[in-house]
C-alpha cells in the first residue's frame, strides 16, 4: 500500500472519531435544549387496557414503563408487584405499556397486585415526556404531579 | 504540496525513508506462550465477570453464559478496533505499527481493568460502597455518584489510577513502536481515551433521555 493511501486511512480514522464524537455532542445538546413537559399522571391521557381495582386511596401512584417485547423490564415490574406490599398506606401501582403501536394484549399483563394497566396509544412518555428507559419507575404524588427525586445517586 | 507527515511533524520525528520504520521495533509484551496464556486468562476473568452480572431473571429467557461470551468477543474486538485505531492513526504521521504486537499489548493491559472491575465488586458486595481511596484507584464508577450527569458518571466509571496506568502503557507501547516522545504518545493515547468516553456519555444520556432509572 501506497503511503498515500495509507496516510488517508489514517486521517479517515482519525475524523471518523472526531466526527462521532461532535455528532453525538450535537445530538445531546439538542436534546438537552429541547423542552419536554414535565409528567403528570392523568388516567385520561391513556388509554385503560385493565380494568382498575377497586379505587385505593394512596399517597403515591407508582407507573413502571414496560415494553412487552422487553422481557427483562415486565420481569423487573413483577419483581417491583410482588415485594411491593398493599397494606394502607402503600403506593397504587400501574403499568404503562409504551412504544406499541398496537393495543396489548390485556393477560400479557396481568399482576394481582397491579392496580391498572395502561397503553400509552400518543407516546406521551416518550415523545412529551422526554423519557427512553423502559422499567423505569415514576412516582406521582396523590395529585397526579410527579414527585423528581434523584434516584441512586 | 506539503505531506502530512511534516505537516504533523510536531506529534513526532519525521520517519527516515529507510528500513527503520517499517521494521517493527514494539517488541511483543512477553513471550509469546505467556502472552496467550496470560490473555485467556483475562479473557476467562472478563467472561466470569459478566457472567456473575447475569442474574438470571424469572420469566426471562436466555442463557448467561451465551451472553457472556458475547460480550466477552465484543470486548476482544473492542481491543482490536483500538489497536487498529492507533495503527492506522499513526501511519497518517508516517509512522508503522505491527498490529498484532499492539493488539497483544493492549489485550493484556486490559488485565488493569478487569482488576479495577472486580475491586469495585469486591468492595460492593462485601462492604455495600467502594471506599474513596479504593474508587481512586478503580474508578470513580463504584461511588454512588459524583458531580458528573448520571450518564457520564456511568461512561467515565473506569477512572482511576488503573485506567491511567493502562493508558500510560499503551502510550509507552506506541512511542516504542514509532520512536515518538512518550509525553506525545500518552497526550495521544489520553486525548483518544477521553473523546471515546466522552462519545459513550452522549450515548448513555440520549438513551436515558428524561428517565431516572433504579428503584424510589
Amino acid at each position: 500500500m501506497s503511503r498515500r493511501i495509507e496516510q488517508l486511512f489514517g486521517c479517515m480514522a482519525m475524523s471518523l472519531v472526531l466526527v462521532l464524537v461532535a455528532g453525538m455532542g450535537a445530538w445531546w445538546w439538542i436534546d438537552r435544549a429541547t423542552v419536554y413537559e414535565r409528567p403528570r399522571w392523568d388516567e385520561a391521557s391513556f388509554e385503560a387496557i385493565a380494568e382498575a381495582h377497586a379505587a385505593r386511596t394512596a399517597a403515591e401512584t407508582w407507573v413502571v414503563a414496560v415494553n412487552p417485547s422487553c422481557a427483562h423490564c415486565l420481569a423487573g415490574m413483577s419483581a417491583l408487584a410482588d415485594t411491593l406490599g398493599s397494606a394502607p398506606g402503600a403506593p397504587r401501582l400501574f403499568a404503562l405499556v409504551v412504544d406499541t403501536a398496537a393495543r396489548p394484549a390485556k393477560r400479557s399483563l396481568s399482576h394481582p397486585r397491579l392496580d391498572g394497566v395502561f397503553w400509552d396509544r400518543e407516546g406521551v412518555w416518550r415523545a412529551r415526556w422526554g423519557h427512553r428507559m423502559y422499567g423505569e419507575i415514576l412516582r406521582f404524588d396523590a395529585a397526579g404531579d410527579w414527585i423528581d427525586v434523584p434516584r441512586g445517586g | 504540496m506539503v505531506s502530512l507527515t511534516s505537516r504533523f511533524a510536531a506529534l513526532g520525528r519525521a520517519p527516515r525513508a529507510s528500513d527503520p520504520t517499517d521494521s517493527p521495533r514494539l517488541p511483543w509484551p512477553l513471550p509469546i506462550a505467556p502472552t496467550l496464556l496470560i490473555a485467556g486468562v483475562i479473557l476467562y476473568g472478563w467472561w466470569r465477570a459478566v457472567h456473575q452480572q447475569m442474574v438470571p431473571m424469572p420469566g426471562v429467557a436466555g442463557d448467561p453464559r451465551i451472553a457472556a461470551t458475547l460480550a466477552t468477543l465484543a470486548r476482544l474486538a473492542g481491543n482490536a478496533l483500538e489497536a487498529a485505531f492507533y495503527v492506522l492513526s499513526w501511519r497518517a504521521f508516517g509512522h508503522r505499527i505491527p498490529f498484532l504486537r499492539l493488539y497483544a499489548w493492549i489485550t493484556l493491559l486490559s488485565g488493569a481493568d478487569l482488576f479495577a472491575f472486580e475491586m469495585r465488586q469486591h468492595f460492593l458486595e462485601t462492604r455495600g460502597a467502594v471506599p474513596v481511596a479504593a474508587a481512586i484507584v478503580s474508578g470513580i464508577g463504584g461511588l454512588p455518584g459524583s458531580w458528573l450527569p448520571r450518564a457520564f458518571h456511568a461512561a467515565f466509571a473506569s477512572t482511576g489510577l488503573l485506567t491511567f496506568a493502562r493508558i500510560a502503557f499503551t502510550a509507552r507501547a506506541q512511542s516504542l513502536a514509532t520512536g515518538v516522545a512518550f509525553g506525545r504518545t500518552l497526550v495521544f493515547t489520553g486525548a483518544t481515551w477521553l473523546l471515546t468516553h466522552l462519545a459513550l456519555g452522549f450515548g448513555y444520556a440520549l438513551l436515558q433521555g428524561r428517565s431516572m432509572p433504579g428503584l424510589p
